[in-house]
């Protein structure tokens, strides 16, 4: 893992304690959280040790005398999980700010209290309460509901005036318009001495408006995170020599063109740079997405974002930053992702209409009873209240994050994370599925072909051990050797031990032509005055390939293949996959422009990858998923984020999606529905205030209940299907 | 009906009691990880959040 050294991310917390926030991967459960908990409070040193298992981050407390940052990170990663130290700039998001559970508990305390008198006025109205006990509980209900309100409402009329300022109406206007108006007539009508007063429906209103805020927070809140837990990831680091001196560490973002880097075996390359080494070794498949390292020579360009396989080299950095090569593979995920976000604006969009037209027929009810039909003043107010709270669009502004929250919650149980709402809606739609192969079909890693020669496998695996060629890393996982000494790495050919066995390529090895007959990657090992011998690796498949080809089939979804990697390597694959059409050799630009092609045919593409090489494209598609094990840029293009290694888990994904979209279009007709019928009978006069805040509300109860059922109708499905 | 002037401030001062002990909770960050805590109530030796 190419982090930089977690002492550059510890902070001083008083005490002579320093703090160290890290994300951790493969927190499945709380049951994990406990886990690491407990394993770091029983290191010496450790002060204390917290895992938030919702947001998957541990915060540790460690006395730097006693610990190094290093075995906290070596005591998670023992137990299995995979841990990224990150610079907390984020901690104010764990403030009181933006937190609305705050104002949700007051608004709540609100509603039950002034509940309490109006029953009781209500209840006093039919038997014999006489005006002086009326009016004093109308007067206690004012105390309570005029702070709750001036307090809970902020909530949405701050944003309200502040959008009317920039001279914009947003949905909070008639809801803060509808809360105001019904605590002005409420106390005027108090101040009268009236029989109705309407506290209890400000305060309701409001607090049932503030549980639909929550609810869509809390979803917005959990994968923000996810996001920002990734980008925790691909902090980089980099070694810089100066003038001679020993390299030293430092975080790629200090790097400027004209430093010569180290970089050492199995890093990551920090910046774009040129090879002043003689030669290099580089695998740089998680950006173009080739299987198989490259060599260089002195004088090559060298792209940030490669890995180095091959003995420790120098290089000359020649750009840095935003101004990398990889950078603006990101910057036209970016410009994608930009155009993309469009969709999401309707919503937006629909409001900016809705909430002048809500507030234009409150006024015409208003003017008409006032004027034309010659009703008293407060009367004309209630109806007009009565029209902004039945119109209230709650149900349809919770019709999509409703059915969103509860499907994104059951995905995460089974291990995907979705990064918006929009993108189930997207992902429902979709018509053709993309697929990369290396590292989202395949595992990255290489697997040794099992009809080998053992003992000679052995022997060749204590030179494998000594290098990071992706190859000699399966020989080695497959016969676990004791590197030998003295083994010299020739960038591009092989490796050479002391007692003259050489393992490499075939030109290397002397066992003749270069190119492999069946174009499959191998090895060839040769003892002194032995035939060479040949090892055969593939790259092994994820589990449940063709099911989920099946599977995308069976719901009417044409699966292609779109890959960096050799057509020989693709077509293997394809094969196995049962997949007949399929492309290899695609360049980053090939995958857009191909995916261009298919969206320009009125198809929903989804694109699955997890280069860097397919963040461009992840981010054009219709929609994009990356396995868990993606690249970091690839990750953050993508909409959805697959945890486990299983593929199948893409099919539940697309079911979800579509059930979702089934249950969001039924939430929105009926929010719709509701509507058309409220609205002429709140003009007619037929409304009180609070009745309709109770038709506002049970509309929205309705429309989340409606979502729930996301879940009770998938296991129906399956016990059925 | 006199008995309604000290028996309001009574349930009102009861409800901001409650509400106060709410608000404590969400400062204390108590919803902050409802996925852990359901697992950490059952630990022996938990340790509450400084």
């Amino acid at each position: 893992m190419t982090a930089p050294a977690p002492s550059l991310f510890l902070r001083a917390s008083g005490d002579g304690l320093h703090s160290l926030n890290c994300t951790i991967e493969g927190i499945t459960c709380g049951r994990c959280a406990i886990t690491i908990e407990s394993e770091l409070n029983r290191l010496a040193g450790v002060a204390s040790a917290r895992v938030n298992a919702t947001t998957r981050r541990l915060q540790v407390e460690i006395d730097r005398t006693v610990t190094a940052p290093e075995q906290v990170l070596a005591a998670v990663s023992d137990l299995g999980y995979g841990i990224h130290p990150f610079a907390d700039d984020t901690s104010s998001r764990n403030s009181d700010e933006g937190n609305l559970l705050v104002p949700l508990a007051v608004a709540g305390f609100g509603t039950m209290n002034v509940m309490l008198f109006s029953v009781a006025v209500w209840a006093g109205l039919a038997s014999d309460m006489g005006p002086d006990t009326r009016t004093l509980l109308h007067w206690a209900s004012a105390v309570v509901a005029i702070p709750v309100v001036a307090y809970s409402a902020s909530v949405f009329y701050l944003p309200a005036a502040k959008a009317l300022r920039h001279g914009r109406v947003t949905m909070d206007a008639p809801i803060s318009l509808a809360i105001l108006a019904t605590l002005a007539a409420s106390l005027y009508e108090t101040a009268q001495g009236a029989e109705h007063a309407y506290f209890d429906a400000a305060v309701s209103l409001t607090f049932f408006l503030l549980v639909g805020r929550v609810l869509d927070r809390m979803l917005r809140k959990r994968s923000s995170g996810a996001a920002e837990n990734l980008r925790a990831m691909i902090q980089g680091r980099a070694f810089r020599i100066r003038a001679g001196n020993q390299p030293e560490e430092v975080l790629a973002t200090e790097l400027a063109p004209g430093d010569v880097i180290h970089v050492p075996v199995g890093e990551l390359i920090p910046a774009d740079a040129v090879l002043t080494a003689r030669s290099a070794a580089i695998d740089d498949s998680a950006v173009t997405g080739e299987s198989m390292p490259r060599t260089l020579r002195k004088g090559d360009p060298l792209m940030a974002g490669c890995r180095n396989v091959g003995p420790a080299f120098s290089a000359q950095v020649t750009a840095v930053g935003s101004e990398t090569r990889l950078s603006s593979i990101a910057d036209i995920a970016e410009a994608a992702e930009t155009h993309r976000g469009r969709h999401q604006l309707l919503a937006d969009r629909f409001s900016q209409g809705y909430a002048p037209l809500v507030i234009g027929s409150a006024m015409l009810g208003f003017a008409v009873w006032l004027l034309v039909v010659g009703a008293s003043l407060s009367q004309a107010t209630m109806i007009a209240v009565a029209v902004l709270v039945v119109t209230c669009p709650c149900a349809a502004g919770l019709a999509t994050p409703a059915v969103a929250a509860r499907a994104a919650n059951l995905l995460l149980a089974g291990g995907v994370i979705v990064r918006d709402g929009g993108a189930l809606e997207r992902l429902a739609e979709v018509t053709d599925v993309v697929l990369d192969k290396t590292g989202t079909l395949t595992r990255p890693e290489f697997v040794l072909d099992p009809d080998v020669n053992a003992k000679l496998a052995r022997r060749a695996s204590t030179l494998a051990a000594t290098s990071r060629h992706p190859l000699c890393r399966a020989l080695s996982a497959a016969y676990p050797a004791q590197p030998l000494d003295g083994v010299q790495e020739f960038p591009g050919l092989g490796l050479e031990a002391n007692g003259g066995e050489r393992l490499g390529s075939a030109v290397f090895t002397g066992a003749g032509s270069a190119a492999s007959p069946d174009g499959l990657a191998e090895l060839w090992f040769r003892v002194p005055g032995g035939r060479p011998a040949r090892f055969r690796f593939s790259q092994s498949l994820r589990p449940g390939l063709r099911n989920m080809v099946e599977g995308l089939r069976r719901r009417g979804l044409r699966p292609v293949i779109l890959s960096g990697d050799t057509p020989n390597a693709v077509a293997a694959v394809a094969c196995t996959a049962g997949l007949a059409t399929w492309q290899g050799g695609c360049s980053p630009e090939d995958k857009v422009a191909r995916l261009g092609a298919m969206t320009g045919e009125g198809r929903r593409v989804a694109m699955f990858g997890d280069g860097l090489n397919d963040a461009a494209a992840l981010a054009g598609a219709h929609v994009s998923i990356a396995p868990a094990s993606a690249a970091g840029a690839a990750q953050v293009a993508a909409d959805v984020i697959l945890l486990g290694k299983n593929l199948e888990s893409l099919l539940d994904v697309i079911d979800i999606a579509r059930t979702s979209r089934r249950l969001i279009a039924e939430n929105l007709v009926f929010a719709a529905a509701y509507n058309v019928v409220s609205l002429p009978l709140a003009l007619a006069g037929m409304l009180t205030p609070l009745v309709a805040a109770i038709l506002m509300s049970s509309s929205s109860i309705l429309v989340m209940l409606n979502a729930l059922r996301l879940g009770h109708l998938r296991e129906t499905r399956k016990a059925s299907g | 009906m006199t008995s309604l002037l000290y028996l309001i401030p009574a349930s009102l001062i009861l409800a901001i009691i409650a509400l106060g002990a709410f608000i404590w909770t969400v400062r204390s960050r108590q919803y902050d990880d409802p996925e852990g805590d359901r697992y950490r109530i059952l630990e022996d030796d938990d340790r509450p959040l400084r």
